[in-house]
């Protein structure tokens, strides 16, 4: 299963804050593999019923307190000290004698690190994988926060375009993190 | 596994677009009624100071606003810090005591240029020692409700650091709030008194945290 990197799940964070459906739907999805193994990694074949329970409870804490994350930094250092705020709260509950030190945050996010670096400048590598006219109205419509008309103004197209491309490329951005998944998903 | 499955399909179903500014946003709804409360007991409960108008002219009566002031500035922006996961704004430790260390001077300054020893010992003890830390956690407890209320809906990572942040940050907003109405003019009565109120706030805040700043 490959994993997602930061720029293409930061990428996919920034469109689900815009209210784009599709695009969290695709985040919430791949979060929820990255969470199973997480958890399972660090609980051990015995716990495997509360994996779920924990996968749950953290997706439902990346929705309500989604207002907290800040679009300038990485995200999966932000998910996964979400991530490991609820494995200590679970650790505290079930009597809290296992160590948790900070090596279990690091272990994870260290396969992001480099990536979190180049962040910035790879948000815009993904959408250069769409045909140029899509990603380009995605960043403008999506990324950089301009209306539908300004839009159609700048680009020389129809309001109806905008939205068509805009729509169209998050589907084809969706469908194409989804075959990279592959067959375990 | 079909649980997550509906789970997400909820979540989803329920996803309205977030602003930028969305959390500063919070911050300022939590604190508009905190602050509308506090100075509703202070100005009705106690009223401003009855020498308001000669004490506007004094640098005095500003540099005691002043303090709690910028406390509230730092406070404020250390909440924000601290409501998002893994924030620890230890750091903004340096400003606070930097604004206290020039109050502090200010007070040493002002103890000297007075000749009186009656009039030093009320500088630094004032005529209403013991009541001054206690009004402030009154005036500071609506806002105390307030930056509560706020990081509840935020991510606080450090439930303590957090609570503490978030009362000694309401202290300071209801001692400002209370400058208006206190007839004190010491400066050192301002370093002790209100400084002890404040840290009333910040412990209280940090047990309160304990409990509530748990998700």
């Amino acid at each position: 299963m490959k994993q997602l990197t930061e720029p293409e799940l930061r990428t996919l964070m920034l469109l689900s804050l815009n209210g784009d459906e599709v695009a969290y739907r695709c985040l919430l999805d791949m979060l929820r593999h990255l969470l199973i193994s997480y958890y399972a990694r660090r609980l051990g074949g015995s716990a495997a019923s509360h994996v779920e329970d924990l996968v749950q409870d953290t997706l439902l804490a990346l929705h309500q307190r989604r207002i907290t994350y800040d679009r300038e930094r990485p995200f999966t250092a932000w998910f996964f000290t979400i991530a490991r705020h609820k494995l200590v709260d679970h650790h505290r509950r079930s009597g809290g004698r296992v160590h948790i030190g900070l090596e279990t945050v690091g272990d994870v996010v260290d396969g992001y690190r480099e990536d979190a670096i180049s962040a910035n400048m790879d948000v815009h590598r993904l959408l250069a994988s769409l045909p140029a006219w899509q990603g380009d109205m995605i960043r403008q419509v999506r990324l950089e926060g301009h209306s539908v008309a300004e839009t159609a103004a700048s680009t020389q197209r129809s309001e109806a375009l905008v939205k068509i491309g805009v729509h169209r490329g998050i589907k084809a951005l969706a469908a194409r993190l989804r075959g990279e998944r592959g067959e375990d998903g | 596994m079909a649980k997550t499955d509906d789970m997400i399909n909820e979540l989803v179903k329920d996803l309205l677009p977030v602003r930028k500014t969305a959390l500063h946003r919070l911050l300022v709804l939590a604190l508009l009624p905190g602050l509308a409360l506090s100075a509703a007991f202070i100005l009705l409960g106690h009223g401003f100071r009855p020498d308001i108008s000669a004490a506007l002219w004094q640098f005095a009566f500003w540099a005691k606003s002043a303090y709690p002031l910028l406390l509230s500035i730092v406070g404020l922006a250390a909440l924000i810090s601290v409501a998002r996961p893994g924030g620890r704004p230890l750091g903004a430790a340096i400003p606070a005591l930097i604004i206290y260390a020039l109050l502090v001077m200010l007070g040493i300054l002002q103890l000297n240029a007075s000749t009186s020893p009656v009039e030093q010992h009320r500088l630094i003890m004032g005529i209403s020692y013991w009541f001054c830390p206690m009004i402030i956690l009154a005036a500071g407890a609506p806002l105390m409700a307030a930056t509560f209320w706020f990081l509840r809906r935020a991510a606080p990572t450090h439930a303590h650091l957090a609570g503490f942040i978030a009362g000694m940050t309401a202290g300071s907003i209801g001692a400002w709030v209370y400058s208006w109405g206190c007839i004190e003019n010491g400066l050192t009565f301002v370093a002790l008194w209100y400084t002890l109120g404040i840290l009333l706030c910040g412990l209280v805040g940090t047990l309160l945290g304990r409990y509530l700043l748990r998700w």
